[in-house]
């Protein structure tokens, strides 16, 4: 076989197992609330209201 | 390479498929939600991967690459590029991996709709990944388009996609080419139409499994596969009818219907689902449609893969069949397998299938449709054993017997007739029950119709009482229809004050099913008027005439103005016959029928020219030339064809209308309350 189409079949067949594995890493993306800019951002106005 | 790497994407599709059925079954097992998203992402890639074979082996066929087996198969230097693209499905290994690729575009469809992950989920991706895997199964190790020719150290040619030790390439200049009987626009569309009509009747048949396997006692699937089912129906009546065209255009006898083993093949899935349409209103009303549907829903992709086994293991001799091939026994025993599977499955739920018990009396619609059913199985009764009865003769008896159109017509034309009656009479029915005196008040203006129409048609000269009572049936029906249609139009436009035309279309919007229907039923209807005038008023004659004769023929004249050899560039030798087509004494038409010779297949193809108005087609065959000038003509009448192509016209669109959502809430008009609301709030 031909190094180069060995090498495609190959790439495309990796390519496919990630693709088939992504839904068993739950990947956990840091929530923007939580972060100290969001908590700023959202307690100003908060605090307005209240007053 | 390419055919290399076509051939490992197949293979990496394959794996994917195997590894989609294993993860929804065991994702299903263990209530693991991250196994069953990991399968629908296989039933997702399944489709870029087939699609990049499919683009593979085209960009082969293009380039000529003869040294491929299927490419020199099917291609040919000599044809034009738009039979280079059809090609593709155009030999037995090119279109299974088309029906492969069609399956994962539909699968793709369903699973990038269906994210979240229900009780059907699971099934929706293990069964069409199944059936996947099974005929990938046989493209890659039975038939692979992609298989290069070499040459063995013993002289035997071999077919592999890597070149075997010892072995030189074999590597044509030339291909085969397509039959001659295939080199014709309709091969663009008519193999692709219907095998999506075919492919897409897995997803119902999934969805119906799924609910029996998990016990779902409401059936709901029903309500989900509506689109489904008919989509796959309306592909399916364009398939069917884009070949009737495409046969009358170039088989050269006139008809557009041979009773031919694969039309029949292709005829039963299509009965089939139109018997499943109408019992899908029956459970929608709460009636016994239960069992009906699931048997039918199994039934329809049981005979899409029997269809496919007709067409494929060579077991008949047809324009539409591949050569005998192993493929059968791979065939077999799969629709062996599912038919098993389905006889279990519906043997142990059955008790949950129970009818909810219902009232409706015999004069309702609901018998009718009962009615409606049962006639499209006896149709497909006839159909199946015209089919079958032939191979049991051949293998109890030995006996070799033919089953010719005349069968065909005689014992389903009865039942055919029965279901055009049926168009009228129900919407004249209540839904679940009709007094007689209610229903007689209704059925007059279309029996006034019918007797005035039967009167005309005698009065015309057509002297078949057969004949007059179909076209008095067709007349009931159609007022019948436009009768009801009218009907509601007029109750709309009371009820909101809309005008005429207002009324009509909102008509759609607000039940864009019955709306579709009476179109459908409408385009029905309008075909039959064809199928009428051709099965019962077609005449012929076959004349040999000398140059400048002219002959009288339906009221036409046809003049011979000699003939011409013309050799084309594309390997033809076209024969051209000149005919001038006069009525009352001057030129309507010129016509040239011709006849083709292909040098590279040493066999002839008759081409007709066809004059066609509304009234009737004048169809005329080069049958022959002699010296002088002189032409043999078969020259056929076939009355009313023409309405046949424009009821099948109707009838898709109608099935589109069906297809559209309701849009209801666009065309109400806010009322004064909700305005104010709005103000208020």
């Amino acid at each position: 076989m031909n190094i180069l189409s060995g090498m495609i079949i190959l790439i495309v067949a990796i390519g496919v197992g990630v693709l088939l594995a992504v839904p068993f890493f739950r990947v956990t993306i840091p929530s923007r609330e939580k972060s100290g800019r969001m908590k700023k951002f959202v307690k100003k106005p908060l605090k307005r209201l209240k007053k | 390479m390419i055919a290399e790497i076509g051939s490992g994407l197949l293979a990496i599709g394959l794996v994917n498929s195997l590894y989609g059925v294993a993860a929804a079954l065991y994702g299903r097992a263990r209530k693991a939600n991250d196994w069953i998203q990991s399968a629908r992402i296989s039933a997702l890639i399944g489709f870029p991967l087939l699609t990049t074979a499919i683009i593979l082996l085209e960009i082969l066929i293009l380039a000529g690459r003869y040294d491929v087996a299927y490419v020199y198969e099917v291609g040919s230097n000599s044809m034009p590029i738009y039979l280079k693209i059809a090609a593709l499905w155009g030999g037995q290994s090119g279109s299974l991996l088309f029906w492969c690729w069609l399956m994962s575009l539909v699968l793709f469809i369903y699973a990038i709709r269906h994210n979240r992950t229900d009780d059907r989920l699971p099934w929706m991706i293990a069964i069409p990944q199944f059936t996947m895997a099974f005929f990938l199964f046989m493209v890659l190790f039975a038939y692979n388009p992609f298989n290069r020719m070499f040459i063995g150290i013993n002289g035997e040619q071999i077919l592999s996609v890597l070149q075997p030790a010892n072995s030189l390439a074999i590597l044509p200049k030339e291909g085969v080419g397509l039959n001659p009987l295939l080199r014709h626009p309709g091969m663009i569309l008519h193999p692709p139409v219907l095998y999506f009509g075919f492919v897409s009747a897995v997803i119902p048949f999934s969805a119906a499994v799924a609910d029996l396997v998990e016990k779902q006692s409401d059936f709901g699937w029903v309500k989900d596969m509506r689109i489904w089912i008919l989509t796959g129906w309306l592909f399916l009546t364009a398939g069917l009818l884009l070949g009737s065209r495409w046969a009358y255009d170039l088989l050269a006898w006139g008809g557009y219907w041979g009773w031919d083993a694969v039309e029949i093949a292709a005829l039963m899935p299509w009965l089939s689902a139109s018997a499943l349409l109408h019992t899908l209103l029956l459970q929608d009303q709460g009636a016994r449609g239960k069992r009906w549907n699931a048997i039918l829903v199994m039934l329809t992709f049981l005979l899409v893969i029997f269809g496919t086994f007709i067409t494929r293991s060579g077991l008949v001799t047809s324009v539409h069949s591949f050569a005998a091939s192993s493929l059968g026994y791979y065939l077999s025993s799969f629709l062996l397998f599912c038919l098993i599977s389905c006889i279990i499955l519906l043997v142990v739920r059955w008790k949950r299938l129970k009818p909810v018990r219902q009232d409706a009396g015999w004069l309702s619609r609901q018998t009718a449709l009962q009615a409606v059913n049962l006639l499209f199985l006896g149709i497909l009764a006839v159909c199946l054993w015209g089919l079958v009865y032939p191979a049991l003769a051949q293998v109890i008896a030995g006996k070799t017997i033919i089953i010719g159109p005349g069968y065909y017509r005689t014992a389903s034309g009865p039942l055919f007739a029965a279901l055009l009656l049926l168009i009228g009479i129900c919407p004249l029915l209540a839904r679940t029950r009709s007094s007689l005196r209610t229903f007689s008040r209704s059925i007059w203006v279309p029996a006034a119709a019918a007797l005035v129409v039967s009167v005309v048609v005698l009065v015309s000269g057509v002297k078949s009482w057969t004949a007059v009572l179909a076209f008095a049936i067709v007349a009931f029906s159609i007022t019948a229809l436009l009768h009801d249609f009218a009907r509601i139009t007029r109750i709309n436009r009371k009820n909101r004050g809309e005008n005429n035309l207002r009324a009509f279309w909102s008509q759609r919007a607000r039940n864009a099913r019955r709306a579709g229907g009476i179109v459908i039923h409408l385009g029905i209807l309008l075909l039959a008027i064809g199928i009428i005038g051709i099965e019962f008023s077609q005449t012929y004659i076959e004349k040999n005439m000398r140059k400048d004769e002219s002959i009288e023929f339906a009221g036409y004249g046809i003049r011979n103005d000699g003939f011409e050899v013309i050799n084309s560039q594309d390997d033809r030798t076209i024969t051209l016959a000149k005919l001038s087509l006069l009525k009352n004494g001057r030129i309507v038409r010129r016509l040239e029928p011709q006849i083709d010779y292909l040098h590279s297949w040493d066999q002839f193809v008759s081409i007709p020219a066809i004059y066609s108005n509304l009234k009737e087609d004048l169809y005329i065959v080069l049958a022959g030339t002699n010296s002088g000038q002189a032409v043999t003509v078969k020259i056929v009448h076939n009355p009313l064809i023409s309405w046949l192509w424009i009821g099948g016209i109707v009838l898709m669109l109608g099935a589109v209308v069906a297809m559209l959502p309701r849009c209801e809430r666009v065309i109400e008009k806010p009322t004064m309350d909700s305005r104010t609301r709005v103000k208020v709030e």
